[in-house]
């Protein structure tokens, strides 16, 4: 930020790059008393459509509504998805869900991998891969409550 | 014998002219650093140095010294880094701005075409050979402005700020880390190729920005072999409560342990609050207690997790405010300030100094 102070000290009459409209430093700052490092007020929202089809197919359910939101939501630090031949899903079926490391040429890990590792490291995913515990200790709790009945 | 004596004359008249140092500066470790800008007036850099510290971050805008292809200024460069100097600060200098003759805004880094690339590279040339170890600065312009005075060369060189804010990189789009990271390698090889010895120091990122500070580190990091042309991570963890500064310096620390060994150093090079009055819509602005009270805390919380998070330095923004809106588009900058314009001293002045002088 200093070099706004310098800039404007310096003996420079073109080029100078004008304020900011918004402060930028405070724009993507979580809610007073808040901490969760989301960009923005609005709540993270699920595009299961950027998914392919197969892997849509397997996330049914509670906690599969609960995994598409984590790898599709930008808000908890999916990756932007570029469209290969003009839509999500693609002629064949499987999207192009690219991750900005692959959109550069480097190397990257899978999308959905990348969005969960990202989601982990905030605390709403970190809240998110709780509730999926969570629910995966009460579905256990139920199918071992159901074996011990169905063997009475 | 005729050659000792004079070496002991010499020594003794450096030792003479040298500015006295307060010994209380003497304990402290040169942990703790200022980023400011200049110009300074006649008070400022004594005042600098008797708080402790031994490094002062300052912005060396290319444009400024370079307006035309044609034109060196240094003037205003010379002044700066030998008042530092003089007093016995280093000078930390983040470098930035393109010049117009090759960008339309200061805020487009100079990549895109060989002739904005070579520019920078002989930009970055000139900055190290006049201001580096053995820099043509230190025999010339710094003796006659401060004579018998201890060279301090610039031995760190910060490349560009901030390259997560539209406000100085443009443009802001999935390439950016990429760009910046080219950036990054082209400023190492000119530097390195002039000062072996020198280290490179990434741009301080925005804590809370889009993207954030750590996610654009991750994908800085996914850039094949970046790591070998930066020594130094930094972050500016710009933030409304403790816990948010906290939770910043945690994630950069997890992507520099992760892509890094977590042996990187990492570099507070902006820690600031406001102390004008709060409210919702200024949060980074804390009232003059408040603005004490939050540099206690983030200073102390630092201080506790030095060496888990291999802080090596924290640089507070900023010294002294500027004239009233002389900050555009930073409701905080106006009043960072640890004194007021006027040099009056607030209470996170004497704060700072405590830290400053201990560590």
């Amino acid at each position: 930020m200093a070099v706004v102070v310098a800039v404007l000290a310096a003996p420079v009459t073109t080029a100078v790059a004008s304020p900011p409209a918004v402060d930028q430093y405070t724009t993507h700052l979580p809610g007073a008393g808040g901490n969760s490092g989301l960009a923005s007020s609005s709540a993270p929202v699920a595009q299961p459509g950027q998914l392919p089809a197969s892997v849509r197919a397997d996330l049914s359910g509670q906690d599969g509504q609960v995994l598409a939101l984590i790898a599709t939501a930008p808000g908890l630090g999916a990756p932007a998805v570029t469209h290969g031949g003009g839509e999500a899903s693609g002629s064949n079926g499987n999207g192009s869900l690219a991750t900005p490391a692959a959109v550069e040429g480097a190397s990257a890990s899978p999308a959905l991998t990348t969005a969960v590792a990202d989601a982990a490291g905030s605390p709403q995913g970190l809240a998110l891969l709780g509730v999926l515990a969570a629910i995966g200790v009460a579905a256990a709790g139920v199918r071992l409550v159901r074996r011990r009945r169905s063997s009475l | 014998m005729r050659r000792a004596t004079a070496a002991l004359l010499a020594v003794a008249g450096i030792g003479l002219a040298a500015p006295a140092i307060p010994n209380a500066a003497a304990a402290s470790t040169g942990f703790f650093g200022l980023s400011t800008a200049p110009p300074f007036d006649g008070r400022d850099v004594p005042k600098m140095r008797s708080t402790g510290v031994q490094t002062v971050r300052v912005p060396i805008v290319w444009a400024s010294i370079q307006p035309r292809r044609d034109s060196l200024r240094w003037a205003g460069t010379d002044k700066a880094v030998g008042d530092l100097a003089a007093r016995g600060i280093r000078t930390v200098p983040f470098v930035y701005g393109s010049p117009p003759w090759l960008a339309h805004e200061l805020k487009r880094p100079p990549l895109g075409s060989a002739t904005k690339e070579n520019a920078w590279r002989r930009f970055l040339t000139r900055l190290v050979q006049r201001y580096g170890p053995r820099g043509t600065y230190w025999d010339g312009g710094y003796q006659r402005d401060h004579p018998g005075a201890q060279a301090l060369p610039i031995t760190a060189w910060q490349i560009w700020n901030e390259p997560n804010l539209r406000a100085f990189f443009l443009p802001q789009t999935k390439a950016t880390p990429r760009r910046y990271a080219k950036l990054v390698r082209i400023s190492h090889n000119a530097i390195r190729a002039v000062d072996p010895g020198a280290r490179i120091v990434l741009a301080g990122v925005v804590g809370y920005a889009e993207p954030t500070a750590w996610a654009f580190l991750r994908k800085l990091y996914a850039v094949k072999g970046i790591k070998r042309y930066f020594d130094v991570a930094a972050v500016h963890p710009y933030s409304a409560t403790i816990d948010q500064f906290r939770t910043i310096l945690g994630n950069v620390h997890h992507v520099l342990a992760t892509h890094h060994e977590g042996k990187t150093p990492l570099w507070l090079t902006e820690v600031g609050w406001g102390s004008a009055h709060h409210t919702n819509r200024e949060p980074l602005n804390k009232g003059p207690q408040g603005q004490k009270r939050m540099l206690r805390r983030s200073f102390n919380l630092v201080l506790d997790n030095r060496a888990r998070w291999h802080v090596a330095r924290l640089f507070w923004f900023d010294w002294r405010d500027p004239v009233h809106g002389g900050h555009g588009g930073c409701n905080f900058c106006d009043s960072s300030g640890l004194l007021r314009h006027s040099h009056q001293p607030k209470p996170s002045y004497r704060a700072f100094r405590g830290f400053a002088l201990s560590n």
